[in-house]
């Protein structure tokens, strides 16, 4: 009992980092109508332009990771600006071709400019841990959670009772309508790229302690976010973030309980999810289901 | 001097031209039908307006020319463009849809009493206000447009083949709507229709285009007497 309630916490916390990243590709989705691949590379870019603040210790980490988000809206902004308008990404294809390629190039810069070493990623949160009955659970993905949850809300908060909110998501609705309404389609587009940015930042930040920083440390994490933002739903953050701790949940009890799994195949609980909420359920747990009326 | 004019304007999709020099002028507070076949250009010279279309030649609104401005820009100056296919924001609900209408306004209260009046006028949307516009019908989706329009407080209204896709009765009641709105604000209306009769039920002036040139053009007395229309377009 006592190892089943300490994985069902090792899963909520590792679900909590897939949510981190899930909230950027729902916001992006949101407010662009596309899933951008590059999502979790420019999570890691931010992430180093946090380590390079932060002077080696000499600027504590939350004022590090506060230059980090800022860094992200920039680089959200200037990719959307810089690269994504000039591609018709509301065909799907080409979004997907084009965010791959971010993603690829994203990850490059990031080799390039400070190497294919791994990387100490101090954490946000003191390095403690609580006990819960037989188990414990960090103060780190206690922290990690609650960031999260503050996410959702600012998210929700953001959607439905703004007029930047509804002007976002009238943009990926129907761009034309939008202009005709009066609203700046491409500042907007660079809006949303730009705070989907500053949330894939934040999962950066997060994620860095635990897995170490390098180029490719959100590669895996990108499956998971998928995973859980499809399972959600895809325009849901709420779902979103649901959908990661379900995820996270049963990937760490399927390691132990499910003999062909073990810690190996860990990765094949996200892909399997995906593959079952797009056969049985597409729009996911919370999503809207796309209706079309003839 | 016109609210609206039109002068020497041609419009062209990448390559192709599909207006070849048109004039128009709609007086403050007037209505002009703008008729003619499919394909004549009719739905070009709304976009030209609203600059989603490049062109050559002048549009002119309040003394001021609209070339060359992005279509947000242009809505600015208190144009509002209803589209033809009604362009829903169709994952947005009714209320929002509105409100996106009133998206460059500042006045919280002009647009709470705004919103009262679209719901006065449409009671169908007054009862599916939380309702996706997805889910709403033909005519109730054209209401929507024409409110969403109407919710930007706009000097100038295009609307772009109202009745398209209706049932005649539901056309007849978006034209009655339309009807009621001008008794309610001032508002002058250039209107796309290939339905004449419904058009001159609130037109005061046509003009007919026929492969993107006026070929006729007058005031509605004139025109109903004219020949040509009468077969073409009025159906007697």
């Amino acid at each position: 009992m006592g190892q089943f309630i300490q994985l069902v916490i090792d899963g909520f916390a590792n679900g909590s980092i897939y949510a981190s990243l899930a909230l950027a590709l729902v916001l992006v989705r949101r407010s662009t109508g596309m899933i951008n691949f590059a999502q979790g590379a420019m999570g890691v870019f931010t992430t180093y332009v946090a380590l390079l603040a932060s002077n080696g210790g000499a600027i504590p980490s939350p004022v590090a990771a506060l230059a980090a988000l800022v860094c992200g809206f920039v680089v959200g902004a200037f990719l959307q600006w810089g690269v994504v308008r000039r591609f018709n990404v509301r065909n799907a294809q080409t979004a997907t071709v084009v965010s791959i390629a971010l993603f690829m190039l994203v990850t490059g810069i990031c080799g390039m400019a400070w190497g294919y070493v791994v990387r100490d990623y101090p954490s946000l949160f003191p390095n403690a841990v609580l006990p819960i009955g037989p188990a414990v659970v960090s103060v780190q993905s206690l922290g990690t959670a609650a960031v999260v949850i503050v996410v959702v809300v600012l998210l929700q908060l953001l959607f439905y009772r703004t007029k930047l909110g509804l002007s976002l998501r009238a943009v990926a609705d129907n761009p034309e309508s939008s202009q005709l309404v009066g609203m700046n389609v491409a500042r907007l587009l660079m809006v949303g790229w730009g705070l989907a940015a500053v949330l894939g930042a934040l999962a950066g930040v997060l994620v860095a302690p635990k897995v170490y920083l390098f180029p490719q440390m959100m590669d895996q994490v990108l499956v998971y976010a998928l995973a859980a933002a499809i399972l959600g739903g895809l325009d849901s953050p709420i779902g979103a973030v649901i959908a990661g701790w379900i995820i996270g949940i049963v990937e760490a009890l399927a390691g132990v309980y499910v003999g062909i799994i073990g810690s190996d195949l860990k990765i094949a609980v996200p892909l399997i999810a995906i593959f079952v909420v797009l056969l049985v359920r597409p729009q996911g747990l919370l999503g809207r289901k796309e209706v079309a009326r003839v | 001097m016109s609210l609206l004019e039109v002068r020497d304007l041609h419009a062209f999709y990448g390559p192709s031209q599909v207006l070849h020099g048109i004039d128009i002028a709609v007086e403050a507070g007037g209505a002009v039908a703008i008729l003619g076949a499919n394909g004549a250009g009719k739905t070009t010279t709304l976009r030209s307006i609203s600059g989603m279309v490049r062109t050559s030649g002048t549009i002119a609104f309040d003394g001021r020319d609209l070339s060359g401005l992005r279509p947000d820009r242009i809505a600015r100056l208190g144009i509002a463009h209803v589209p033809q296919g009604r362009g829903s924001f169709r994952t947005l609900t009714v209320r929002e849809n509105l409100m996106a209408g009133a998206y460059l306004r500042r006045d919280a209260a002009g647009v709470a009493g705004d919103l009262e009046l679209c719901l006065s006028l449409f009671p169908q949307l007054e009862r599916r206000i939380r309702s996706q516009a997805v889910m709403l019908s033909g005519g109730e989706q054209q209401m929507l447009a024409i409110g969403r329009a109407i919710m930007s407080k706009p000097r100038l209204l295009l609307l772009d083949e109202p009745s398209l896709g209706l049932a005649p009765a539901t056309a007849q009641s978006v034209y009655e709507a339309i009807t009621r709105i001008r008794r309610e604000i001032d508002l002058t209306l250039v209107i796309v229709e290939e339905n004449a009769s419904l058009a001159f039920t609130i037109a005061d002036a046509a003009v007919v285009l026929e492969a993107g040139r006026v070929a006729l053009a007058g005031p509605r007395a004139e025109l109903i007497g004219v020949d040509e229309i009468r077969k073409a377009y009025l159906g007697s």
